[in-house]
């Protein structure tokens, strides 16, 4: 490739963090280029370092990082070593971002509009009325067709999906060469997360803005991106034409990255893989029956004496679920699957019809030791912060049972093991754990009373494709082990495809579809399960 | 109606609630409490037939709800009843002495606001720079001085060696309003200092809290200079907590701040309430407490108004 060609060029960028007098290395020595007009994906798994890299070019790294070694050209122009003035007029102007969660990268006193437009008023000379026409045009262009309402708006009034295009808008409207977009759709749903990918090619395409993708997720990468660098503990592992890449990997660790991925979308020779069931046996008993369930929120009540609105999160569901299988739900937020989940343990009250637990045997329902147990998206916010995990692990048995200190014990430490843990961790506190291992202790947790039905709610959802793939593994492993029954909520169809014998789809609070998942899969039916489905395979070119 | 109109009736309609309810419960109190009123107005001496004449006179024999309803169209046409301590009008008692106390709080919430905000900007600014540490000394020292001791203490320094005002002689503000104000300076400032410190430290970190947020990082991505971002962006988001504590310091300062009024004497609402419930003057302890709660719920009334007007999300429902 000419020089000239090269927009962004960054050569033995070495960053670290200053922990406790030593230097945490995060990125080492990287080096790559971006073209004039190409889309550029950075892929990798949590703590790979691409975020930094990102943020390293615009110049807004954390204090507490420091440069070590490298440089970063920008059309000729070393960054570091550029003056804050010199660089304040790249950024936004020359060097744009897109951040990854759009409710707090916005401030939420200021209206869209005057955010966006801030963007200009910082980069251009025009008149009060030129600044407003201007980002209304910009706020058209992406798509937000309702421009003079949205202008006024503040961004808690906005959708995800609007307020990142709001986001687009504002990184596009000063009209730079580079936009570097950090996991610009992982807070999105899958119907949304398509659209956005395609606007962000719609702007590279119309205005030859070179673009950095910085994504964890192979879908992502491979739908716009031209070519792609993969990245782990902060180097580059294999880098290539982004087609290519992903079919024939060359190292290892890519190799894993692409096996984990989703099954569903690895369809390298146009074949969908069969996913591993546990054995569909009809005439298993059921274990959980859910008869027109409607469930509610109360809203707030409107003037001070107002009648308490009710707002209905589930219409009329009914659910029956066998021993031994996965059920899956499947629905964008908001859908109304976890208030699902949430009815089914017991923590909402307010709800209509049946719920039947273990209804062939109505005396083990008042035995505490078959309620069903959760796991949560977010283990970190579900454990206990000041407790050590023997101790999470210990209370549901002192609850429930009455099992001796030394009993408790030994229980304790045969889960941490089924888990995949060690005994050590007993000792430790949760945010002396990884994510995956956190997701471990809190499936431990929910299994320790020994429950028939576990429910789990986007368990996998916050973690890393590799770490997730050996989740899912655990919770199959589990399962068979102990003939359990899971209801297994997330947002993506690829998990779900992996891990459960049927599945419902859920829109709006109602159940939309409800069939085997191979069936779902080849035979969508509901207008809105053929939306998801498509949605799911746009990311894939 | 607009949104921000539907808030403010609602908002209205519940500060008219609270105070008629804070009337009930305070009045309502102050008539349990053991003692008779005719007996105590009358003396001793009075006989049975006075008593009963005076009873009759002032409604005392009618039942609770009554009474209330004919104290509570006194009251609001400013007449709460006869101070027996002071042999004259609660309503002119309380008045003469509001005037010290509003213009105590006035001076000291202005001293607050003037020195605590720069300040606390600076302060965020610095973060752990030499001012920063300075700043966070001196507010952890200024927090923890008694207001009446810094008022002894100004007293020393301003009035007995600098001679700037002369101790414990209050000038009436219709006698000369201009060395009235000049001599409140110096309460206010006492008042002011403790409440200053807090502000500081408060506003500081929350300063500090906001400057972590994604938002700011957005902002510099856009190539905002960063006094720009902190008076643009940060400021507002960072004063949102502020304003409650500061809105808790101006109820505080405006009920009346007992041992300041004492070191100085001023004849502040404070000293009149405490020799009002040593005297047992009931009728004047019943309006000063009505007062402080009024105060309260007035101003939780307008940190509303002022929080709606300032975040948009508080709209919302």
């Amino acid at each position: 490739m000419s020089k000239a060609d090269t927009l962004l060029s960054i050569e033995g960028l070495t960053i670290g963090f200053a922990v406790r007098r030593k230097i945490n290395t995060v990125v080492d020595h990287i080096s790559l280029e971006v073209k004039k007009g190409e889309i550029l994906g950075i892929v990798g798994e949590s703590g790979s370092g691409k975020t930094v890299t990102g943020l390293a070019v615009m110049g807004l790294l954390p204090t507490s990082a420091i440069i070590l070694s490298g440089r970063i050209h920008f059309l000729g122009k070393n960054l570091l070593t550029m003056e804050e003035k010199e660089l304040r007029r790249l950024r936004g102007g020359e060097i744009s971002m897109v951040f990854q969660d759009s409710m707090t990268s916005f401030n939420p006193l200021l209206t869209i509009g005057a955010q966006v437009e801030e963007m200009i008023r910082l980069h251009s000379k025009h008149t009060r009325e030129e600044y407003r026409a201007l980002t209304l045009e910009a706020l058209m262009e992406v798509g937000l067709t309702e421009a003079l309402e949205i202008y006024n708006r503040y961004p808690h009034q906005l959708s995800g999906g609007m307020r990142q295009r709001a986001m687009i808008a504002m990184a596009m409207i000063a009209g730079p060469k580079l936009v570097i977009a950090d996991e610009p759709t992982t807070a999105l749903d899958v119907t949304t997360q398509g659209k956005i990918l395609q606007l962000l090619k719609k702007m590279n395409d119309k205005y030859g803005t070179s673009m950095v993708l910085i994504s964890h997720d192979l879908k992502v990468i491979q739908s716009i991106c031209d070519r792609a660098i993969v990245m782990k503990d902060g180097r580059i592992v294999e880098s290539g034409m982004a087609k290519e890449l992903f079919i024939h990997p060359k190292t290892k660790y890519t190799r894993q990255l692409v096996a984990s991925a989703p099954v569903l979308f690895s369809k390298s020779n146009g074949e969908v893989k069969e996913t591993s069931y546990n054995t569909h046996n009809e005439e298993q008993k059921e274990i959980l029956t859910i008869e027109k369930l409607n469930v509610y929120y109360s809203e707030k009540a409107v003037g001070l004496f107002g009648k308490k609105g009710r707002k209905q999160v589930i219409k009329d569901v009914t659910i029956s679920v066998k021993q031994g299988e996965t059920l899956g739900i499947v629905g964008e937020s908001g859908s109304g699957k976890s208030t699902l989940a949430k009815a089914i343990v017991g923590l909402n009250k307010e709800i209509e019809g049946v719920i039947n637990i273990n209804n062939d045997d109505a005396k083990s329902r008042l035995v505490s030791m078959s309620k069903p147990q959760m796991v949560f998206q977010d283990p970190f916010g579900s454990l206990n912060p000041t407790k050590k995990i023997g101790w999470i692990l210990e209370e549901p048995l002192k609850l429930q049972t009455n099992l001796s200190k030394k009993e408790r014990i030994a229980r304790v430490n045969e889960m941490i093991q089924q888990v995949g843990l060690t005994s050590e961790y007993l000792e430790r506190y949760p945010f002396q754990l990884s994510g995956g291992q956190r997701q471990r202790a809190a499936i431990a947790a929910a299994l320790i009373v020994k429950p028939k039905l576990v429910i789990l709610d986007e368990p996998v959802s916050s973690l890393d494709v590799t770490i997730q793939a050996q989740i899912l593994h655990l919770l199959k492993e589990l399962q068979k082990k102990h003939n359990l029954t899971y209801i297994f909520i997330s947002h993506d169809l690829n998990v779900i495809f992996q891990m459960c014998n049927r599945v419902c789809v859920i829109y709006r609070g109602e159940i939309v579809e409800m069939k085997e998942a191979k069936e779902l899969l080849y035979r969508p039916q509901h207008e809105y399960t053929k939306e998801l489905l498509k949605s799911a395979m746009v990311l894939k070119t | 109606m607009k949104v921000w109109m539907k808030y403010t009736v609602k908002k209205f309609i519940s500060l008219v609630i609270s105070l008629l309810f804070t009337s009930i419960v305070t009045f309502t109190a102050f008539q349990v409490i053991p003692g008779d009123g005719a007996l105590s107005a009358l003396g001793m001496d009075a006989t049975e037939k006075q008593l009963e004449e005076y009873r009759e006179e002032m409604g005392l024999n009618k039942s609770l709800p009554i009474r209330y309803i004919n104290w509570l169209k006194d009251a609001l046409k400013g007449d709460f009843g006869y101070s027996s301590q002071y042999q004259m009008k609660v309503s002119a008692l309380i008045s003469g002495r509001l005037n010290v106390t509003l213009w105590l709080a006035v001076l000291s919430f202005l001293l607050i606001i003037v020195v605590s905000i720069p300040i606390g900007i600076l302060s965020a600014r610095q973060n752990d720079g030499t001012l920063d540490v300075l700043i966070t000394l001196l507010t952890q020292v200024f927090m923890s001085v008694p207001p009446f001791f810094l008022g002894l203490l100004i007293t020393l320094i301003f009035g007995i060696i600098l001679k700037w005002f002369t101790p414990g002689n209050y000038i009436d503000p219709g006698e000369n309003f201009r060395m009235f104000i000049r001599f409140m300076m110096f309460p206010a400032i006492a008042v002011a200092v403790p409440k200053t410190a807090m502000t500081i430290k408060f506003l500081r970190s929350s300063l500090l809290r906001e400057m972590e947020l994604d938002y700011v990082r957005t902002a510099r991505s856009k190539g905002m200079a960063n006094i720009s971002i902190l008076f643009r962006h940060i400021l507002k988001n960072a004063l949102i907590p502020v304003i409650t504590i500061l809105a808790m310091m101006l109820a505080d300062i405006l009920a009346g701040s007992i041992l300041v009024e004492q070191v100085f004497n001023l004849p502040g609402l404070g000293r009149l309430l405490v020799s009002s419930i040593a005297n047992r003057d009931y009728a004047v302890v019943q309006a000063i407490v009505l007062y402080i709660a009024s105060v309260v719920i007035i101003i939780n009334f307008l940190v509303d108004l002022i929080y709606q007007w300032i975040d948009p999300r508080v709209k919302r429902d």
